[in-house]
C-alpha cells in the first residue's frame, strides 16, 4: 500500500515509467511531453513518478536528472519500485481503485506487463 | 532525549565569530593555512547546553525544528558533535545545509580554481562518516536531507547511497515536513525525492515563528522576489511580506537567547512592503523602528540582500537610504551596516537577456548607472556591500566582459567587496551547463584580477576602520590579514609569470 503524502502527492497526476536499462532521451522527450499534456488537461500541478526499472538503487535519478532540472513549476515526488510484475501490478491496482487519471509509460520490450493496463482510468503509452 | 533529531554540520553550524561575512571562508579550501586554524576562523563551535542542543543554530533549520515542535513530535536541533547523545532515541535525522557538496556559488569557484575540495564539502563529509551518524544509520534512523542544497544530492547518487539517505527534499517544506516524518518514524514508504514546487508553497500563516536563536539573529522579512532574474531559485516562489509583529516576535526569540543582533533577511531588503519593484518608505521605516527598539543601540544590525536599483529609487525619490540609516541604523557602536548586493555583470545587452528587472524601474540599458550609482549612495551611507558578479552566464561574450571591466575602473572609489562567481545552473537556467575552469578567456582574467585587487583594497581599508574591530577578534583579525598577504603575494607571482608568458 502506497502511504500518500497528502500535501505533495495527494490530487496528483500520477506517471507509472518501466523500462530497463537506461530511459534514454526518446523515453525522456516521452516523459515530458506526457507530464505537460497530463497537467494542462487536467490543470494539476503536483507530479507523482513511479519508477520501475532494473537499475541499482538510485541510479534511476541519473535518468530523470534533466526531467527534475527542467522542471520550475511542478510539485515532484518520486518513488521507486523493483522491476517485477507483482510488483508492477499491485501498483496499478492500487492506482486503478483512486479516482484520479494515471498514465503508465511503458518500454516496448516490457510490453507483457501491459496485459495488466486496463484502460479504466490508466492511459498507457509505449516508448 | 529526542526522536527526531535536527543537524548540520560544522561549518554551517557556527556563528563565525558573529561576523556572517567569515563564515564564506568555509567556502573555500585552506590555502596556505592548516585546515583545522582554516576551520577555526571559518567555523568555531557554537555554545551548546547539556543535551547538546546549540544556543544558535541556522535559520530554515529553526524553522523546520518550530514546525515539527508546533506538530507535537519530541523534535530538537542538535549540534554535530553532540549527536551521540541521542542515539538511544533518534529515530529521524533530518539534514539542512544550503551547500553540501560545495556545488553552489562561490565554493564551486574555488574548487575549480584550487582543485582542492573547499571546506563546507569536507566539513559534511566528516559529519555523514562520524561515528554517530554511522551507528544511527546501523540502528535503522531514517534521514531526510533538505534546505537549499538539496539538488546538489542528485549530482552524488553514490553518496546518496552510501550513506543510506531515505529523502531528498527541494524547496519550501512548511506543508510537506510534518507528513513525512510522520510517515518516516511508522517506518512507511518514503519517496527518495521531492520538489516542492510554488504552488505548495506556505501562505505566511503556515510559516512558524522560530523556538531558538538563529545565527546571528538572522530573521526572515520576506519570501520571494518579484525581479525574475532567470539565473535565480528563489524567483520561482511567490512573493510573501513576513508582518511585522511576527518579525519582533522572532528578534524576542534571539534577544531572549543572548543574540542581541538581528540581520534582516529577504532577497532585497528595501522591497519590504514595496509596491512591486518600487521601495515605499512607511513599511522599511515602521521594520527597522520596531527592530532598533527591540536590539538597541548596541546590537549589530545588517541587511541580508538589497538591489542596487531599489537602493537607488529608495535614495533618489525618497532620501530613504539615509533617513533608514541616520534615523535608525547608525549609532555610536554601529557605524557601518553590511549587505550583499548582485551586480552580476557591467553589461546592459546581457543584463537585458537573464536579469530584466533587475535594475527596474530603471531600463536595463541603464544599468551600469544604476550600479555607479547605487556604490556612491552607500558609500556616502556607510554602507559596506559585498558584491557578486557571474562569469560564465550563457550567452555572455567577451564584449559583455569588457563593459564588466569598464565598470569595475568606474566602481574604484567606493568602499565595497566584489566578488565574481562561476555560473551555477539554478533557476530558471538550472539546466544549462556548468562554468569551470577550462571555459575561462583572458577576458574573464581581466575581471578576476580586477575584483581581486578592489576587495584587498577596500578590505584592508574596512578591517582597519570598522570590522572585527573588538579586542577578541584580535586572533581572527591577525590571521585574515596574514592571509590576504599570502594570498596577495600568489596571486602577484602568477600574474607575473602569465605576463612573462604573454610576452614569449
Amino acid at each position: 500500500m502506497i502511504s500518500v503524502l497528502k500535501h505533495i502527492e495527494g490530487d496528483a497526476i500520477n506517471i507509472v515509467v518501466a523500462y530497463r536499462g537506461k530511459l534514454g532521451e526518446r523515453g525522456l522527450k516521452e516523459l515530458v511531453a506526457l507530464s505537460r499534456r497530463a497537467a494542462a488537461s487536467t490543470r494539476k500541478y503536483r507530479i507523482v513518478l513511479h519508477v520501475f526499472s532494473d537499475r541499482d538503487n538510485l541510479e534511476y535519478l541519473e535518468d530523470l536528472r534533466p526531467f527534475i532540472l527542467n522542471n520550475v513549476v511542478f510539485s515532484i515526488s518520486i518513488r521507486s519500485y523493483e522491476l517485477s510484475r507483482e510488483a508492477f501490478a499491485k501498483l496499478l491496482k492500487l492506482l486503478e481503485k483512486s479516482r484520479y487519471r494515471a498514465y503508465v509509460l511503458l518500454q516496448r520490450d516490457l510490453e507483457d506487463l501491459a496485459k495488466d493496463v486496463s484502460t479504466r482510468n490508466l492511459e498507457l503509452h509505449i516508448i | 532525549m529526542y526522536e527526531v533529531v535536527l543537524t548540520t554540520d560544522r561549518t554551517m553550524m557556527s556563528n563565525h565569530h558573529g561576523k556572517e561575512f567569515l563564515g564564506f571562508l568555509a567556502t573555500g579550501p585552506a590555502i596556505k593555512i592548516p585546515e583545522k586554524i582554516w576551520f577555526w576562523l571559518a567555523s568555531p563551535p557554537v555554545k551548546v547546553d547539556e543535551l547538546g542542543r546549540p544556543r544558535e543554530a541556522p535559520y530554515g533549520i529553526r524553522k523546520v525544528e518550530a514546525i515539527l515542535v508546533d506538530a507535537g513530535f519530541k523534535a530538537a536541533i542538535i549540534d554535530p558533535d553532540h549527536l551521540y547523545k541521542h542515539l538511544g532515541t533518534m529515530q529521524v535525522l533530518l539534514l539542512g545545509h544550503h551547500d553540501y557538496f560545495a556545488y553552489g556559488p562561490p565554493s564551486s569557484e574555488w574548487w575549480s580554481i584550487t582543485g582542492k575540495e573547499p571546506i563546507n564539502r569536507v566539513s559534511f563529509k566528516k559529519l555523514m562518516e562520524s561515528p554517530a551518524v554511522r551507528k544511527a544509520r546501523e540502528k535503522g534512523v531514517r534521514i531526510i536531507a533538505g534546505g537549499p542544497g538539496a539538488w546538489q544530492w542528485l549530482w552524488e547518487l553514490d553518496l546518496w547511497r552510501k550513506w543510506g539517505v531515505n529523502t531528498v527534499i527541494e524547496g519550501e517544506v512548511e506543508r510537506v515536513i510534518v507528513d513525512l516524518v510522520e510517515k518516516a518514524l511508522n517506518k512507511e514508504d518514503l519517496p527518495a525525492y521531492i520538489y516542492v514546487g510554488p504552488h505548495d508553497s506556505p501562505s505566511i500563516d503556515e510559516i512558524p515563528v522560530i523556538k531558538g536563536a538563529s545565527v546571528n539573529g538572522l530573521v526572515e522579512i520576506m519570501r520571494g522576489c518579484p525581479r525574475g532574474c532567470r539565473f535565480c531559485s528563489v524567483t520561482n516562489k511567490p512573493l510573501r511580506f513576513i508582518p511585522i509583529s511576527k518579525i519582533i516576535e522572532e528578534v524576542r526569540v534571539n534577544v531572549r537567547n543572548g543574540v542581541t543582533g538581528a540581520i534582516l533577511h529577504s532577497e532585497d531588503v528595501l522591497l519590504y512592503g514595496g509596491e512591486g519593484v518600487k521601495p515605499r518608505p512607511e513599511p522599511l521605516k515602521k521594520l527597522h523602528e520596531a527592530v532598533t527598539k527591540e536590539i538597541g543601540e548596541k546590537g549589530s544590525l545588517a541587511w541580508s540582500h538589497v538591489s542596487l536599483s531599489a537602493v537607488k529609487y529608495a535614495e533618489e525619490e525618497y532620501g530613504l537610504v539615509g533617513d533608514l540609516m541616520e534615523n535608525y541604523v547608525l549609532t555610536g557602536e554601529r557605524r557601518y551596516i553590511g549587505v550583499e548586493v548582485g551586480i552580476e555583470t557591467g553589461s546592459p545587452e546581457l543584463a537585458k537577456k537573464i536579469m530584466y528587472a533587475k535594475s527596474a524601474p530603471y531600463p536595463p540599458e541603464k544599468w551600469p548607472e544604476v550600479v555607479e550609482d547605487a556604490f556612491s549612495i552607500m558609500h556616502e551611507n556607510s554602507i559596506i556591500p559585498a558584491a557578486t558578479l557571474i562569469l560564465g552566464l550563457p550567452e555572455e561574450t567577451s564584449e559583455d566582459l569588457v563593459k564588466t571591466v569598464e565598470l569595475l575602473d568606474r566602481l574604484k572609489p567606493y568602499r565595497s567587496v566584489i566578488i565574481p562567481m562561476f555560473f551555477v545552473p539554478m533557476g530558471a537556467l538550472k539546466n544549462r551547463e556548468w562554468f569551470l575552469r577550462d571555459h575561462i578567456k583572458p577576458e574573464h582574467i581581466d575581471v578576476l584580477l580586477k575584483c581581486f585587487y578592489h576587495t584587498l583594497h577596500w578590505a584592508e581599508e574596512i578591517m582597519k576602520k570598522y570590522y572585527m574591530k573588538e579586542f577578541h577578534m584580535f586572533p581572527a583579525r591577525l590571521l585574515l590579514r596574514l592571509f590576504m598577504w599570502l594570498v596577495k603575494r600568489e596571486v602577484e607571482r602568477v600574474v607575473s609569470r602569465l605576463e612573462y608568458r604573454l610576452k614569449q
